[in-house]
């Protein structure tokens, strides 16, 4: 693994993952809108509560990690993006 | 010794092994050639691989202690599904007598495994959890046995998962070796009852790898000839416990689940049986022998000739999302069910893992 550390421009790549989410909560209440089922507002409340644990989790692992790798930070933002594809299949979101 | 018997996250799985020394991703780890050959397997039988490969047969050797929930044992004796299902309820009510709360879709393995409890354990004893899938997937079933005459939860409802017995319809889908579209309807549907070499043998034709799948298929115990034999033995062998353990990595209590479909007498079932499984490359006639059983309960002819396979996991998938806490997604499960997690949850860092983790769980791992 290389000892590169999460600088603050690589950060950057984060906000890029918190715009598809913030998408995938709009996307949730169109679909709730437009098909009347409230299972998408179900699904918006938890998808939100998922948002603010990743934001959360985020500044613990800045704060908390004195050795932080950005291979490390790289993977586990394919992994949330993986687990929010995943989460959107079950709804049929694109 | 702890032993790990599931890990939720291949990707994050991974990472753990490499924390602890392991070298490698993807079951390609450095000198475990049998796990990438099992892995390449999978990668044939289906264009996205899920869940994890845990060989029962325990002829695999894995970078960690693996635990085998239900070991491949070559079954002797013939039974009928109707027994086994007859055992298994009478297994469970040993594990936990007092209330058992059944997971039910409407689809085939639900409603035999709800039928079984209906037939052995008294009506107040059981709760059914089910979603609006479920009663439009098997509605007569539920106008005609469910409603108004049993406990019922919907998956909105809070599930008491401290309480009682939790019991899904896992792993069904392997004793039935797992028929989807894309194997029914995609090239390897012209191979479906020939031998299963020429298949493999177009999709890999290192020779070495075909004799690694024929040893691999002497560890059944039975002659494996055509796709659909050798497609049974690697999920029902290698994929059934992924399955079995598929809800304990969406509860945070975990110690009162049971996978109805997990015993050593479906094993022998299926084994004695992979030629009544579906008639030709018919879907009406898949689990034939399922539908046989409840239509003896239920009467319904419409279910007993038409019912075919559907996604039907609603009430699994539903309650499994209430909440979508990725935190309570484990690194790994151990076979006392302990789950550990990161208190910086996906944001995965070794540093982290050796602060909190790695101690406790170092001597399960290989090399340390």
């Amino acid at each position: 693994m290389s000892s590169k550390l999460v600088s603050i421009k690589q950060i950057k790549e984060f906000f890029v993952f918190e715009e598809k989410m913030n998408n995938t909560i709009h996307q949730l209440l169109n679909f709730y809108l437009y098909k009347k089922d409230s299972k998408y507002i179900e699904a918006c409340k938890n998808f939100e509560e998922f948002r603010f644990s990743v934001i959360k989790d985020l500044s613990y692992y800045l704060q908390n990690d004195n050795n932080r790798n950005y291979d490390d930070f790289k993977a586990s933002i394919l992994i949330l993006e993986e687990h929010v594809n995943n989460f959107k299949k079950s709804y049929d979101l694109k | 010794m702890k032993k790990i018997q599931a890990f939720p996250n291949q990707k994050i799985f991974d990472r753990v092994l490499n924390v602890h020394g392991v070298k490698g991703k993807d079951y390609d780890y450095e000198n475990y050639n049998q796990l990438k050959f099992l892995y390449d397997l999978n990668k044939i039988f289906s264009n996205n691989p899920y869940g994890e490969i845990i060989d029962r047969t325990g002829n695999t050797n894995y970078p960690f202690q693996v635990h085998i929930r239900c070991p491949w044992i070559i079954p002797k004796k013939e039974i009928s599904l109707e027994t086994a299902c007859e055992n298994r309820v009478k297994e469970i009510i040993r594990l936990q007598p007092e209330h058992f709360f059944i997971y039910w879709s409407g689809g085939i393995d639900s409603t035999l495994m709800l039928i079984t409890f209906l037939k052995i354990i008294n009506y107040k004893n059981i709760t059914v959890i089910l979603g609006n899938k479920s009663i439009s997937e098997n509605s007569n079933f539920y106008e005609k046995f469910l409603k108004n005459k049993i406990n019922i939860l919907t998956i909105y409802d809070l599930i008491p998962t401290n309480y009682g017995i939790h019991i899904t319809g896992d792993p069904a889908d392997t004793v039935w070796a797992i028929l989807d579209n894309d194997f029914m309807d995609g090239e390897s549907a012209k191979y479906f009852y020939k031998s299963y070499k020429d298949y493999l043998y177009k999709k890999n034709s290192d020779e070495s790898f075909l004799e690694k799948v024929e040893i691999f298929n002497t560890q059944s115990g039975r002659e494996i000839k055509t796709l659909f034999e050798a497609r049974w033995w690697f999920y029902i062998n290698c994929k059934s416990q992924s399955k079995s353990t598929s809800i304990i990595t969406r509860f945070n209590t975990s110690k009162n689940f049971c996978p109805f479909f997990e015993s050593n007498d479906f094993d022998t079932w299926s084994f004695y049986n992979t030629d009544r499984m579906i008639v030709g490359n018919d879907w009406k006639t898949y689990k034939f022998p399922a539908k046989e059983i409840i239509y003896n309960f239920d009467k319904n002819l419409d279910y007993f000739r038409n019912k075919s396979k559907e996604y039907s996991n609603e009430p699994m998938i539903l309650t499994g999302q209430k909440p979508i806490n990725y935190r309570n997604i484990p690194l790994f499960i151990t076979d006392n069910l302990e789950r550990p997690t990161l208190s910086s949850g996906f944001f995965f860092s070794e540093n982290i893992y050796r602060q909190e983790l790695y101690e406790t769980y170092k001597d399960i791992f290989m090399p340390t």
